[in-house]
């Protein structure tokens, strides 16, 4: 396997970069800017002038020679100025940019393909334009042909080509450009399942064996965590995480929780978001995890008995009936993996919640089922039976679940590559 | 080789013009297999689906000769007094000037032309340049047939003068790109000027001699004439091709000075402007 080299490939120092929300505005700017260009006195880009805002602001951040790097965040985090920073096509605002090596976009696959020539005539003409010389196209051209795996089709025009079949040709040439860095922005999302798995595996073996610095731009978390050692989360131009990619996903989906239910959150304390559908006159108070094996309430090692306390207040000044309580785990991609309801027919049932008071409801689990890993929990009053959803919580703090030296030995090792795991007997006749 | 590079801003304005110019002339030496795919692959797509194919490179200026035959014949221009049957002249000043105007209009478009991909790779736009302008040439080297055939027709024969020919066109190929890369830039922010300029552009051939001979009656016509430097270099380029002679020297030095200027001052802007225009596509 290839030894990460401790040389940066890429380094970024307090970048920034802005744009101009106004078009007329931006044009102005523009033609302001080059006119100085062209008499010799250069922009002063440092500062914002009216309508324009920092798309990137004081990204400070390396990647070594031979690393992969993921970069996640919402649409207009600013994931793809980044790549094309990166790649020099754009210069930045502020701070500096160090790139150390040859750089391969796997961005716009196909540039510049004609659709009247055939895909090998288009494999010469990419090639060249991807920086390659005819005779390094000519020693890599079988090569090219065999992944893309186009069949006679290499003999056709490329008009008669699918989308898919464009995107595999494009990316069989791109990636024998053998570059020192690779930009991967967004372009996996149209082949077929074979092609998929095949360039997975070459931009991993890339990046394994050929030292290749990989940066991947995506929305697939899978295709993340398979190629990426460390990931970059972007929210609104800024860096807020880079470093473990399982983390750095973790972050992601509790900031883009954060972001879709913003709006509706009426309170964020540090312990829970809340997201309420009606005005509250019963909501949750407090929320906590008393676990038998930790001190610590968002750690728990498995097996132990865990308790989950909810605090309920009723702003009301007469008692009203205890609503549903429901408590769901979901996974770091926030899947409900299960949930936990009180409801009628359980011991609470029909308890009243004082006016002007609290009560507090307990759930008690013998040991929660999970792999190891990080899990985010949501608090629910109110459900289908009351027709009204009174308050919902988005617990902050991730519940970090791991195993004991003793349960590992008892559970399969294959239990960790899945969520979930069902304690089951098995017995042979 | 050392492949490392250092962004920052405005960083292209640390070069000095010499290294501007280049590393403009590196990049096209460095990307020649790149110009000769490029080349390739125009030359050949504007004739694939054509059935006349190739045969548009001589139709085309045939049939332009041939509007300003029957403008001729009915007597509503008077081209003044020219040195070679007019059907010859009106037919070699064309040719030239649409060369010129095909080098302006392709460095006008050199932005917009790589704009579908020029966003997500990093290109040499220089490249794109010359291959426009081998491009322009090409057409230009094939209506050549039809020229001499013209000439023999009128008992002009070619002469040594004809081995000018690239010397005294150079000029007006570097003026045509000059224009055409500042204008490039410029009509990214800019929109309005590249229709203004492109209305400009076709006003200056009714100031220049391309369709009349620089000796017409009206004074400030003739005046017009003098002042505009391309009268100087169609003049030496229609000289080359018909066996004239090569008049106003100064002049045509002059010209070809203003050329090369506007010339280098449109690489120059294109290297140092180009980042900040693509943000703009």
């Amino acid at each position: 396997m290839h030894m990460i080299d401790q040389s940066p490939a890429i380094s970024f120092q307090t970048v920034g970069k802005k744009f101009c929300r106004n078009l007329k505005r931006s044009l102005f700017y523009g033609t302001l800017d080059v006119s100085r260009i062209f008499v010799g006195v250069p922009p002063d880009t440092g500062r914002l002038r009216k309508d324009e805002f920092w798309a990137l602001a004081d990204l400070s951040f390396e990647v070594h020679k031979g690393d992969s790097l993921g970069i996640i965040g919402a649409n207009g985090s600013g994931k793809s100025t980044m790549l094309r920073l990166v790649s020099g096509i754009y210069t930045p605002d502020r701070g500096k940019i160090i790139v150390n090596g040859t750089v391969g976009s796997l961005i716009t696959l196909g540039a510049g393909f004609h659709p009247h020539f055939t895909g090998g005539d288009n494999i010469f003409f990419n090639g060249t334009l991807l920086g390659l010389t005819r005779s390094e196209i000519r020693e890599r051209y079988e090569d090219i042909v065999r992944f893309a795996d186009l069949g006679k089709f290499i003999d056709a025009p490329v008009s008669s080509y699918s989308t898919g079949m464009r995107m595999r040709l494009g990316f069989a040439i791109a990636i024998h450009t053998k570059p020192d860095i690779l930009l991967i922005d967004e372009i996996l999302a149209v082949g077929d399942v074979n092609f998929i798995k095949n360039s997975y595996d070459r931009i991993e073996a890339m990046v394994a064996e050929e030292g290749v610095t990989a940066v991947v731009v995506s929305h697939n978390i899978g295709m993340i965590q398979r190629l990426c050692r460390k990931t970059l989360v972007l929210d609104r131009g800024r860096m807020v995480f880079y470093g473990d990619t399982q983390e750095a996903i973790s972050n992601y989906y509790a900031l883009s929780l954060q972001h879709k239910l913003g709006s509706a959150a009426a309170s964020t304390t540090d312990k829970f978001i809340h997201h309420h559908d009606c005005p509250m006159q019963i909501y949750i108070e407090d929320f906590s995890i008393r676990p038998e094996s930790s001190k610590n309430a968002s750690e728990i090692t498995t097996p132990s008995t865990v308790r989950f306390q909810t605090t309920i207040f009723n702003t009301l000044d007469k008692p009203v009936e205890l609503p549903t309580v429901s408590i769901l785990i979901l996974d770091p991609g926030m899947v409900e993996l299960y949930a936990s309801i009180q409801s009628h027919g359980q011991h609470c049932a029909s308890a009243l919640i004082p006016g002007q008071g609290s009560i507090l409801v307990q759930c008690e689990a013998p040991y929660l089922n999970l792999a190891p890993g990080e899990y985010r929990i949501i608090v629910k009053l109110g459900g289908a039976k009351e027709g009204i959803f009174y308050d919902s919580v988005l617990v902050t703090r991730p519940l970090k679940v791991s195993w004991s030296v003793e349960f590992l030995e008892k559970v399969s090792s294959v239990y960790r590559e899945c969520k979930l795991f069902v304690p089951s007997r098995w017995t042979v006749d | 080789m050392n492949n490392s590079n250092l962004y920052e801003s405005n960083y292209k304005a640390k070069a000095s013009n010499i290294e501007i110019w280049r590393h403009c002339l590196n990049t096209v030496c460095r990307r020649k297999d790149l110009l000769l795919y490029l080349v390739r692959r125009d030359f050949l797509s504007d004739f694939k689906r054509s059935f006349i194919s190739a045969g548009w490179i001589l139709i085309t200026p045939a049939l332009a000769v041939v509007s300003w035959l029957i403008i001729n014949h009915t007597s509503i221009l008077n081209p003044g007094r020219l040195p070679i049957p007019y059907p010859a002249y009106v037919l070699i000043s064309t040719m030239i000037w649409r060369l010129f105007i095909g080098i302006y209009q392709a460095g006008s478009n050199l932005i917009f032309e790589s704009a579908s991909f020029g966003i997500d790779v990093k290109f040499h736009r220089e490249v794109l340049l010359v291959k426009q302008i081998i491009l322009q040439a090409l057409n230009f080297a094939a209506g050549l047939l039809i020229i001499e055939v013209v000439l023999l027709y009128y008992r002009i024969f070619p002469s040594w003068k004809i081995l000018t020919l690239p010397v005294t066109l150079l000029p007006l190929i570097l003026m045509g790109a000059g224009i055409g890369l500042l204008a490039s830039i410029y009509s990214v922010v800019l929109p309005d000027s590249k229709k203004w300029l492109d209305y400009g552009m076709q006003l200056l051939m009714f100031v220049t001699p391309v369709i009349y001979s620089p000796q017409v009656d009206n004074e400030l016509i003739r005046k017009i004439i003098r002042l505009n430097p391309l009268s100087y270099l169609l003049d030496w380029s229609r000289a080359s091709l018909a066996n004239g002679s090569f008049d106003n020297p100064y002049g045509f030095l002059l010209s070809s000075g203003g050329a090369l200027v506007i010339f280098l001052l449109g690489l120059r802007l294109l290297y140092l402007a180009e980042d900040k225009v693509i943000e703009k596509l």
